[in-house]
């Protein structure tokens, strides 16, 4: 602790020492020791007691004074009133103990006998040290008394004997002694009684009073007790706040319960304006939802339109390019059958003919198929007829076939013998099945596996046709927009984005239902689902779908 | 006496495609490349069956068909057709109307042609 060492500037952490020595020798001595131990001390050195008086005047401070006992103008007793509180030590020539014994006497610290040889200057740092730690602990002692006898718990000390031997100011105030009254009585004199919670003291007059009280034991440096010290703390005024206590929870209670119902009114309101608003936005959410509905029903019918138009006017091209085939046609074959005839069968040639006979067919067979597909817009919305979906494949493969074996594709084509014809515009539902089959084809394009698979399934009240590939599929993200008109990943010039959905608009029509699942690398599965029969009902087929759906999950 | 046939159609290729077919089957075949030399020809001439086209230009196949029942209602009118939907109409009403004829699609093979041509000059017996 350095609470009674003042630091001054330049000083800190040394010991700021006054010496007050008329023997210049001593004076000597006292400066060599210092430097020769590399002692922390900052000294002033001086002669007499009028000089002393002169530094203290000038407010500087010191740790510790050393003064001679004979001075010049006085004696160190002199000193001792002028330095008050700094710790003194008393240096006084051999022979003189009396002189020390009556400086100790008077309030110095210590004392060093001056010897011829000097040797009490080995003793002086110690000395010093020492007296400047007894100087702190008095401090801290000093203080220590003054917070507990101001602080406003009662505090009392008792010996191991139950004896008092020390009670603070706040003690006295609360118990009504005065500090000699009660200093050396025995603690029973307190009169405590009462459980660990609910403990009462008397005060002098007999009154009792309600007390929180705690309890610690003094040791000793060797660890034996040798005091107990209690801190009293009157609890009167909690114990008559305890009993107002409940009284003003109830009260409290009251106002909460109140203002809950105040706020469970006015949340209530809330709540039925927050649903009515909630009405208002799912109606306009629908109302969106419709208009929304709407104009993508717009946007498809203006797609079908589109590609009608297109269609109709590629359809009569195609119509009359390849009804002028017929002609042409009908002539080649009959050539190629005349010149067969007339080939014997050993000559090279009549093979050859063969192979033209048979490619000739297949001219004939590709201008029939173009003539049923550019046909189908001059039907109108009622031209519908009963098919299969397997004839209709059978068409599209065959149309296709060149260049399913040209790129070397397998397909497999699987289908149940009872499969219902439907009432359906032939051409359009062929249109859809072809776009499918191309699509796959596009996509195998860079496939290792090159397979296409067709499964044709009676579902109930539908027919099930499943069209998947083991191509590169599609992207998880551009699943969803397959469906959406101009969407397209295919290079510019090769689609146009219209197909699927022309394909999804014609299934609508039809009442039905086409969806895509894909994997990347793995490959594409298309769906479709046509209702048997819709001819007698129109609508309620979507109701059957949502519920097949529904069952699905 | 060999069945004569007339063909009626504005295709050279056509019309000697029946030419060929028919070579070796000793029936006596003959051409028109249009509707109004058909129609003279059947004027001078009496056919066992007439394989007729329905679109050329000038005297269209109903056309044709309506001014050779004046002359011939009993002759065999088969109209070789790749389905021309214009026509369909014209073809209906001349059905109402009483004129007797059939249809068969072009193209036809070599075969198709001696087959359908026995078919109808010598019955279903001689196939």
């Amino acid at each position: 602790m350095d609470r009674g060492r003042m630091t001054e500037e330049g000083y800190e952490g040394k010991i700021r020492i006054l010496l007050v020595e008329d023997d210049k020798v001593d004076q000597m001595a006292f400066k060599r020791l210092v430097k020769d131990e590399n002692l922390p001390y900052c000294y002033t050195t001086t002669e007499s007691v009028s000089e002393v008086k002169k530094i203290l005047d000038s407010n500087k401070r010191f740790d510790i004074v050393i003064v001679d006992y004979s001075l010049g103008d006085g004696t160190a007793f002199d000193i001792f009133d002028l330095v008050k509180d700094t710790p003194v030590i008393v240096t006084t020539g051999s022979g003189n103990e009396k002189v020390a014994v009556k400086a100790m006497k008077a309030g110095a610290y210590d004392y060093l006998i001056k010897d011829p040889e000097r040797n009490y200057l080995k003793v002086l740092p110690i000395t010093v040290e020492s007296a400047i730690k007894r100087r702190e602990s008095e401090e801290q002692f000093r203080m220590l008394s003054h917070a507990i006898m101001s602080i406003n718990d009662s505090v009392y000390i008792a010996d191991m004997n139950d004896r008092i031997i020390f009670v603070n100011k706040a003690f006295c105030k609360t118990y009504g002694y005065e500090e000699g009254d009660i200093v050396g009585r025995d603690i029973n004199v307190l009169g405590e009684f009462g459980l660990k919670d609910e403990i009462y003291h008397k005060r002098r007059d007999g009154s009792e009073f309600p007390i929180s009280l705690s309890r610690s034991v003094i040791k000793d440096e060797s660890g034996k007790e040798v005091a107990v010290i209690r801190v009293v703390r009157d609890i009167t005024e909690r114990k008559r706040t305890e009993g107002v206590l409940p009284e003003a929870y109830d009260e409290l209670e009251r106002r909460v319960e109140k203002r809950t119902a105040e706020l469970s009114k006015a949340n209530e309101l809330l709540i039925q304006e927050n649903a009515e608003r909630r009405r208002a936005e799912a109606l306009l959410f629908r109302q969106k939802e419709e208009i929304e509905k709407a104009h993508a029903h717009l946007r498809e019918t203006t797609q079908m339109l589109i590609q009608a138009e297109k269609m109709s006017a590629v359809g009569t091209i195609v119509a009359g390019v390849s009804h002028e085939l017929n002609n042409p046609m009908m002539g080649i074959l009959n050539f190629i059958q005349y010149c067969l005839k007339h080939t014997s069968k050993e000559d090279k040639r009549y093979s050859i003919l063969q192979d033209a006979e048979r490619e000739t067919n297949r001219c004939i067979d590709i201008i029939k198929d173009l003539l049923t597909f550019s046909r189908m817009e001059k039907e109108g919305p009622e031209a519908r007829q009963k098919e299969t979906c397997t004839v209709i494949f059978d068409r599209v493969f065959r149309l296709l076939s060149y260049r399913i074996e040209k790129e070397g594709i397998l397909v497999t084509r699987h289908s149940t013998e009872e499969i219902p014809s439907i009432w359906m515009k032939v051409n359009n539902i062929q249109q859809v099945f072809l776009n499918l089959i191309i699509n796959a084809l596009d996509a195998l394009r860079d496939s290792n596996r090159k397979e296409i698979h067709v499964d044709i399934q009676r579902e109930g009240e539908f027919v099930q046709v499943i069209v998947a590939d083991t191509g590169c599929g599609i992207s998880p993200e551009n699943v969803q927009r397959i469906f959406d008109p101009f969407f397209t990943t295919k290079p510019v010039g090769e689609g146009t984005g219209l197909g699927l959905s022309v394909c999804r608009s014609i299934i609508k029509e039809h009442g039905g239902e086409i969806t895509c699942e894909s994997r990347s690398g793995i490959g594409t599965k298309f769906r479709i689902l046509l209702p048997i029969d819709r001819r007698k009902e129109r609508i309620p087929w979507s109701t059957v779908l949502d519920k097949r759906r529904e069952e699905r999950k | 006496m060999s069945k004569r046939i007339l063909v009626i159609d504005d295709e050279e290729a056509v019309r000697k495609s029946f030419i060929l077919a028919l070579e070796d089957t000793g029936y006596r075949v003959e051409a028109a490349e249009s509707g109004e030399k058909g129609f003279n020809m059947i004027q001078t001439n009496k056919y066992d069956l007439v394989f007729l086209d329905l679109k050329m230009p000038g005297m269209n196949g109903v056309k044709t068909l309506r001014e050779l029942r004046k002359i011939d209602k009993t002759v065999p009118v088969y109209i070789v057709t790749a389905f021309h939907k214009e026509f369909f109409d014209q073809l209906k009403e001349a059905a109402e109307d009483g004129i007797g004829f059939e249809i068969i699609k072009k193209p036809l093979s070599s075969d198709q042609i001696v087959l359908i041509t026995k078919g109808i000059l010598e019955g279903p017996q001689s196939l």
